[in-house]
C-alpha cells in the first residue's frame, strides 16, 4: 500500500511543482510529503532541478531595454506601415520568376527558331484514285481508273490496271459460260 | 478571471478604444517574453528581433479578433509568435547560434558571483543553447515553453496546436533528445527530473 503511494506520489511531483495538479490530487500528494521522507527528498531534487533548468533556459535570449526600444519603435513603425518580411518575400518570388522567364527564353533566343505552338493542323485535301470495278470475261475484277475526288487527274487518261490479284476462290458459275450448263429450274 | 487577466482586458479595451498607451502597455507587459521566447527557438538575434515586431504589428492590427474566453492574451501572443516562428524554419535554414552572443559575454553575472562561478554559469548557457540548437524544431518549442516559460501543458497545447498528451511526449522526447548533449551538470538536472 505505501509503495503504491509513494509511486503516485512521485509520478504526480512534477505537476505538484509546476502547480497543475487539481486541489484534490494536490491535497494527496502534499500529505504522502509530510509523512514519506524518501519521497520528500526526491521531490526537493526534482523541485531543485526544475528551478535550475527553468533558470537556464529563462537567461536565454533575455534582451535589454534599447534592445526592447528598438523592437517598439519597429512595431510602431511596422503599425504605420507595410511590414518589411511580405515585402521581402515579394522581392524574391518575383526574382525567381523573372530567372525562370529568362531561363524559358533563353534556349529560344539562342536557336533563333520559331517557336511551333500546338495548333493542330487542319485536313488539307489529297489526290486520290478511286478505281471502278468492272466485270472482266474471266470473271475477275478488273480495276480501272475512273476519277478522282476532288479533281479528275488527267495526266493519265487510260487509267492504270491494277495488278491481277490471285484470289484464293472458285471462279463464279458461269463466268467462264458455265451459267447456260445449269439446269434450269 | 485573475487580477492579472481583468487588467489586461481592460487594456485591451483601452486600446480597441484608440487609446495608444495602452498598445505601449502591453507591449511593456509581453514584449520580454516573446522575444525572449523567439530568441530561443530561433537562436538569433536579429531573426528573434523581427519574428518579435511581426507578432506584436499582427497582434495589435488584429486585436479585435482576439477572445479572452478562448485563450489568455499570453497565450494568444506566444501562438502568434510560433506561428512566424515556424514560417521561418519552412525556409529550410539551419538554426545558427549567434556568435555575438557567444563571444560576448552580454549576461551580467550577479554580484554575489564569484569569476569562477559567472564564467560557469556562462559556460553552462552556452551548452545549454548549443544543445537547444541540435534539437528539432517541435522538440524545442516543448522545452522552451515548459521550462523557459512556465507554461503548463494546457498552455502549451494551446500553443503548439496539439493535443495535451501530445505536448506531454514532446517534452519527454526533448528531454531523451538533451540528455546526451548537456554538460555533466545539465545532464544531471535532466536525470533528475526525469527519473520517475
Amino acid at each position: 500500500m505505501q509503495f503504491a503511494a509513494c509511486n503516485h506520489c512521485r509520478s504526480h511531483l512534477i505537476g505538484y511543482i509546476n502547480r497543475e495538479l487539481t486541489p484534490a490530487a494536490r491535497r494527496r500528494v502534499a500529505e504522502h510529503l509530510d509523512s514519506c521522507p524518501a519521497c520528500y527528498s526526491v521531490y526537493l531534487r526534482k523541485r531543485d532541478a526544475a528551478h535550475e533548468l527553468a533558470n537556464g533556459l529563462t537567461l536565454i535570449g533575455r534582451s535589454d531595454a534599447p534592445q526592447l526600444g528598438d523592437i517598439w519603435n519597429a512595431v510602431q513603425s511596422g503599425m504605420a506601415g507595410p511590414r518589411r518580411r511580405p515585402w521581402q518575400f515579394q522581392k524574391q518570388h518575383s526574382l525567381v520568376v523573372l530567372l525562370l522567364i529568362i531561363g524559358l527564353l533563353l534556349p529560344w533566343s539562342f536557336t533563333q527558331r520559331q517557336v511551333v505552338l500546338a495548333v493542330p493542323v487542319p485536313p488539307t485535301p489529297r489526290d486520290t484514285q478511286i478505281t471502278q470495278h468492272t466485270p472482266s470475261s474471266t470473271g475477275f475484277v478488273a480495276l480501272e481508273p475512273a476519277a478522282t475526288a476532288a479533281a479528275p487527274s488527267t495526266a493519265n487518261p487510260g487509267g492504270t490496271m491494277t495488278p491481277r490479284v490471285e484470289s484464293n476462290y472458285a471462279p463464279l458459275p458461269g463466268a467462264n459460260g458455265e451459267l447456260n450448263d445449269l439446269p434450269n429450274y | 478571471m485573475t487580477q492579472d487577466a481583468n487588467e489586461i482586458k481592460q487594456i485591451i479595451a483601452r486600446c480597441l478604444q484608440g487609446d495608444q498607451t495602452g498598445y505601449a502597455a502591453l507591449y511593456d507587459q509581453f514584449g520580454a517574453g516573446v522575444y525572449r521566447l523567439c530568441y530561443s527557438l530561433l537562436l538569433n538575434r536579429e531573426d528573434a528581433e523581427d519574428i518579435a515586431q511581426e507578432t506584436f504589428v499582427y497582434a495589435f492590427k488584429n486585436l479585435h479578433r482576439y477572445k479572452p474566453e478562448l485563450a489568455s492574451f499570453k497565450t494568444w501572443l506566444y501562438t502568434i509568435a510560433i506561428c512566424r516562428c515556424r514560417n521561418l524554419y519552412r525556409r529550410n535554414r539551419p538554426i545558427l547560434i549567434d556568435l555575438s552572443t557567444l563571444l560576448q559575454n552580454t549576461l551580467p553575472a550577479p554580484t554575489a558571483d564569484t569569476p569562477e562561478a559567472a564564467m560557469a554559469r556562462r559556460s553552462a548557457q552556452d551548452a545549454l543553447e548549443k544543445a537547444l540548437a541540435s534539437l528539432s524544431p517541435r522538440l524545442r518549442e516543448a522545452i522552451v515553453l515548459r521550462y523557459g516559460h512556465g507554461l503548463t501543458y494546457r498552455e502549451m497545447a494551446e500553443v503548439m496546436g496539439c493535443p495535451q498528451k501530445t505536448a506531454e511526449s514532446r517534452v519527454r522526447l526533448a528531454h531523451d533528445a538533451l540528455r546526451g548533449r548537456l554538460q555533466p551538470i545539465g545532464q544531471g538536472l535532466l536525470e533528475e527530473l526525469l527519473s520517475f
